[in-house]
């Protein structure tokens, strides 16, 4: 397993996906790459974030604005 | 990586060039203090570490004293080390050139001879070999490696090793600090745009900004609160420490008085029960009279021969006594049959019977001169004499003198003394007995006078002790007194502080309900999303790092039970503390749950040992440092072991395989004669390798001849 | 009359000049403290105690000696009267000269019954009693000194007079 893929398994194993998204195990992605393509926006962000820390591409800002558009654009 | 080697040239007390071959496992370095052990540590850490200055210092005097020499000579420290099948020889070296007042020295330089694999070697200088250097052992790995004395296995003291400089060299959780920054940074950036869209609606701009204003009032008085409290609570926690200080110095001090007025009891004890050990006895032979311990013999002999003496002069005068009176007897005898008595006939008659000459008693003449006439005249003395008063007549004698009464007094007077005689035997041997009992009562004595002799010294060593009471006591007070200054200021801070939380809570609550009502909704949302990746980046961060001191914290127990068989009961925990803006890491003793007091020192260094084998053991497990295990190197760790203490400990860090360099002066003691030894019970500790540090011939006032030696055992 | 015992101890008694060195190396020459003596490594604080001693050696272990044709004598000059009388950090002991006149009396041939009958001077008699007083004290310092021919000191311990004594009469039989 990657690192990047460990963090996020990591991060998403924390209850408050699980209590406040009701994200079930089943729909937790197994890599970074599956969990930038999420319906869910906070598992979104948190693989788009993983993303961009490992492998900057981005300036802090633009990550932030990328972000946003992601969060603007998906469904609640 | 291990080390095989480590040489040393002309480095300090390392006249020439001396080498240390070392195995895996654990490797001891024997030497009595000040014979070289520290001076070795001293060269390791020059070559990994070492600065530019005083580089005069580290040379070997005795090779600048050398007279028949002039040339320039080098210094130097080398390492040999392998690692992954590959090879690397590190030297660190400089040269000496002149020696009139002192060393001159060149610069130092570093060269790495490396060799890999495949056999093909390398040779590279300077800034290309301090990277070897640090690829092969990494200094954040030293850090954790290398320790001089007891007290540097503290390494958590006073929380001067932050909890993230552990995390940053062995833990994964390093990786996890990035996202709690960003995680915040994403989470103003939404507060913010959310903010900015309800300031631009007119609605409730102006509740929302006043709200805005008081809350950053408040947040500002609340953190120059908080910095307060924490800068308060840290000068508190070093007058806390200060005040236990003070108390392990008037312990100390107390313990001093103790032991000083047991010293000086010992002392005087000694000096009475030295003055009474008989040392004169030959004066004793004359004054106990034990002189006479063989004279009964001789003194019956006496006995006899005055006895006999006294009997022979009896008998000798009696019979001469006898003789006497026998002459004197006879004499008369032969005179007359029975003599008339005096007087018959009248002195008249006899007169008249003289004149006519004749003897009118037997009828015939009796003429003068014939026996008739002379026995008539004898006849008439006779009588004549009876009538004159007596005279005392000198008696002839034997003896003259009578020197026997004073020898007989003599024999009677000494005979009353034999049984005094008989008794000298037995009180000469209760005289020894006696002597012998005070001579093991005085070495008991020293011993015990000894005994309290180093307990003071150490006690001095620890603590400069001897300091004014007095002053210690004002200080003591002083502190005290801040204590509880700050105890209540803090408090009161604290209900400051918890009262400006509850407002900024409250004016933050309700500048959401305003946020929620005006600005955007899926603003709203993405900061509500956003404040959750921010708390899932934190608190998923301080689980790793729990994770991780648990980690350590279970490996030391581990460890620690096994280094601390038959004492301590309890066990080590690690925990964070947050002090200023950093989080260090606490290691107490627990015992039974409870926290454990004022530990002695070897239950101290126990516990630092425990951490810092695990800390390796956890650091050889890290994927980053590919080469799995690292060497440990300590200088004497376990001063206040002794040594028996010593010995389990060396025994079991021989199990665990790692190679462990440890130098201590346990083991090294002195024979009768003085000479170094190393002691037996050295035998039985279980090592790889083992060494042993001598000074050849010292001259404590000429520097130049000292000389370590290393001999392998 | 002066008592026989009187008359002998008025006699300063002599030794072989062969000792002189030994009486040098054990005893001291004018009385000194029993401090001062050790320091000196002496083990007889005066002259005359060393004497007494080789009597009492000679005595117990039968040891008596005579004296060579025109061998020297020496003498330290106290009589026999003056021994044992107390010092300051010392014991009266004048007791040894009752018990060595008893010794002599015993070990001598006089004929004291000639002396009471006034056939022999006492002046005679007393020569002979000294006689056999030295004769001991040359045997016991012959011992002494034979020993420390031997090559070691024999006398290093404070305790080495006292068992020599001791140890002089164990084959008495």
């Amino acid at each position: 397993m990657t690192r990047k893929d460990k963090l996020l398994k990591d991060y998403l194993a924390h209850p408050l996906i699980q209590d406040k998204y009701k994200i079930t195990d089943r729909r937790i992605p197994k890599n970074v790459d599956d969990g930038m393509m999420s319906s869910s926006p906070i598992i979104k962000a948190i693989a788009h974030i993983i993303n961009e820390v490992e492998y900057p591409s981005k300036s802090e800002k633009e990550v932030e604005q990328l972000i946003r558009k992601l969060l603007n654009k998906s469904p609640l | 990586m291990i080390i095989q080697s480590v040489k040393l040239e002309n480095f300090q007390c390392y006249y020439d060039k001396k080498e240390f071959n070392f195995s895996s496992g654990l490797n001891i370095i024997l030497g009595d203090n000040g014979e070289g052990k520290t001076k070795f540590f001293e060269g390791v850490s020059w070559l990994l570490d070492g600065n530019r200055y005083n580089l005069d210092k580290l040379v070997s005097k005795k090779k600048l004293s050398e007279e028949y020499n002039n040339d320039p000579f080098p210094v130097s420290v080398s390492m040999r080390v392998k690692m992954n099948n590959q090879d690397y020889i590190f030297k660190k070296s400089f040269i000496v050139k002149s020696k009139e007042e002192g060393a001159k020295t060149s610069d130092f330089q570093l060269v790495c001879v490396h060799t890999n694999e495949k056999g093909e070697r390398e040779n590279v200088l300077d800034d290309k070999a301090i990277q070897l250097l640090d690829e092969t052992f990494p200094p954040e790995i030293r850090r954790y490696s290398m320790f001089k004395g007891e007290a540097e296995l503290d390494i958590f003291k006073s929380g001067e090793e932050a909890l993230s400089n552990l995390v940053k060299s062995f833990s994964d959780a390093k990786y996890y600090d990035k996202y709690c920054n960003y995680g915040k940074y994403l989470r103003e950036k939404a507060e913010k745009a959310v903010d900015n869209d309800v300031k631009q609606s007119s609605k409730s701009k102006k509740e929302f900004d006043e709200i805005e204003q008081l809350i950053t009032l408040k947040s500002n008085k609340l953190n120059s609160h908080k910095s307060i409290l924490n800068k308060e609570t840290e000068n508190l926690e070093r007058i806390k420490e200060d005040l236990q200080d003070a108390d392990k110095h008037f312990d100390n001090a107390e313990s001093l008085k103790v032991i000083k007025a047991r010293i000086a009891h010992h002392k005087e004890n000694k000096s009475t029960a030295q003055k009474r050990i008989v040392t004169d006895f030959t004066s004793r032979l004359f004054d106990e009279k034990w002189l006479l311990i063989h004279f009964e013999n001789i003194q019956n002999e006496f006995n006899a021969k005055i006895s006999s003496f006294e009997k022979n002069r009896r008998d000798e005068e009696e019979r001469f006594n006898i003789e006497k009176g026998k002459a004197q007897l006879s004499k008369e005898i032969l005179e007359q049959v029975t003599p008339l008595p005096v007087g018959v006939p009248t002195l008249a008659h006899m007169k008249e019977m003289l004149s006519e000459e004749y003897c009118k008693v037997c009828n015939r003449s009796a003429e003068k001169g014939s026996n008739a006439y002379m026995y008539m005249e004898k006849r008439i003395r006779e009588f004549v004499d009876s009538q004159q008063p007596k005279q005392v007549k000198q008696k002839e004698k034997l003896y003259r003198f009578n020197y026997l009464s004073k020898l007989w007094s003599m024999s009677d007077s000494s005979t009353k003394q034999v049984l005094k005689i008989r008794s000298i035997n037995q009180e000469i041997t209760d005289a020894f007995d006696f002597n012998t009992r005070l001579k093991t009562n005085l070495s008991d004595i020293e011993i015990k006078l000894e005994k309290e002799e180093r307990e003071f010294q150490k006690i001095i060593a620890k603590s400069n002790a001897e300091e004014d009471l007095v002053s210690i006591y004002s200080k003591v007070k002083e502190w005290r007194r801040q204590e509880s200054n700050i105890e209540r200021s803090n408090g009161d801070t604290n209900k400051l502080i918890t009262s400006l939380e509850m407002d900024v809570k409250k004016l933050k609550e309700r500048k959401e309900s305003i946020d929620s009502k005006d600005a955007k909704s899926f603003l709203v949302d993405t900061r509500s999303i956003l404040r959750d990746v921010e708390t899932i980046f934190f608190e998923t961060r301080e689980k790793k790092y729990d994770e991780f001191l648990q980690k350590i914290e279970h490996k030391a127990n581990e460890i620690f039970s096994n280094i601390n068989v038959d004492d301590f009961t309890g066990e080590i925990q690690l925990s964070k503390e947050v002090k200023g803006d950093s989080e260090k890491i606490k290691v107490d003793l627990l015992e039974n749950g409870n926290l454990y007091d004022n530990p002695n020192q070897s239950l101290q260094t126990t516990k630092h040992m425990a951490v810092l084998f695990a800390i390796s053991e956890i650091a050889s497990e890290v994927s980053s440092y590919g080469s799995g295990e690292y060497p440990m190197i300590f200088d004497a760790p376990t001063s206040s072991f002794g040594m028996k203490k010593t010995m389990d400990f060396l025994n079991l860090v021989n199990s665990t395989d790692k190679q462990r360099i440890i130098a201590t002066y346990e083991f090294v003691g002195r024979d009768s004669s003085g000479n170094q030894i190393i002691e037996e019970e050295f035998s039985s500790v279980k090592r790889a390798k083992a060494f042993w540090l001598k000074r050849e011939s010292f001259d404590k006032n000429d520097l130049s001849t000292i000389n370590t030696t290393i001999t392998p055992i | 009359m002066d008592s026989l015992f009187d008359e002998w101890r008025r006699v300063i008694p002599q030794y072989s000049v062969r000792f002189k060195d030994l009486f040098a190396s054990l005893a001291n020459k004018y009385t000194a403290t029993s401090e001062k003596v050790s320091s000196l490594g002496k083990h007889f604080e005066v002259q005359y105690e060393l004497y007494t001693y080789a009597f009492f050696l000679g005595l117990y272990s039968k040891t008596r000696v005579k004296f060579s044709a025109g061998e020297k004598k020496w003498n330290f000059s106290n009589p026999i009267e003056t021994w044992g009388s107390r010092r300051t950090t010392r014991k009266d002991y004048k007791y040894i000269q009752d018990y060595m006149f008893m010794a002599v009396i015993t070990k001598s041939d006089v004929d004291l019954l000639a002396l009471e009958k006034g056939d022999i001077e006492s002046k005679e008699i007393v020569k002979q009693l000294i006689n056999v007083l030295e004769e001991y004290v040359y045997g016991g310092l012959t011992i002494i000194s034979e020993k420390m021919e031997d090559g070691l000191n024999p006398f290093l311990t404070s305790d080495s007079f006292l068992q020599l004594l001791v140890k002089s009469g164990i084959d008495d039989k």
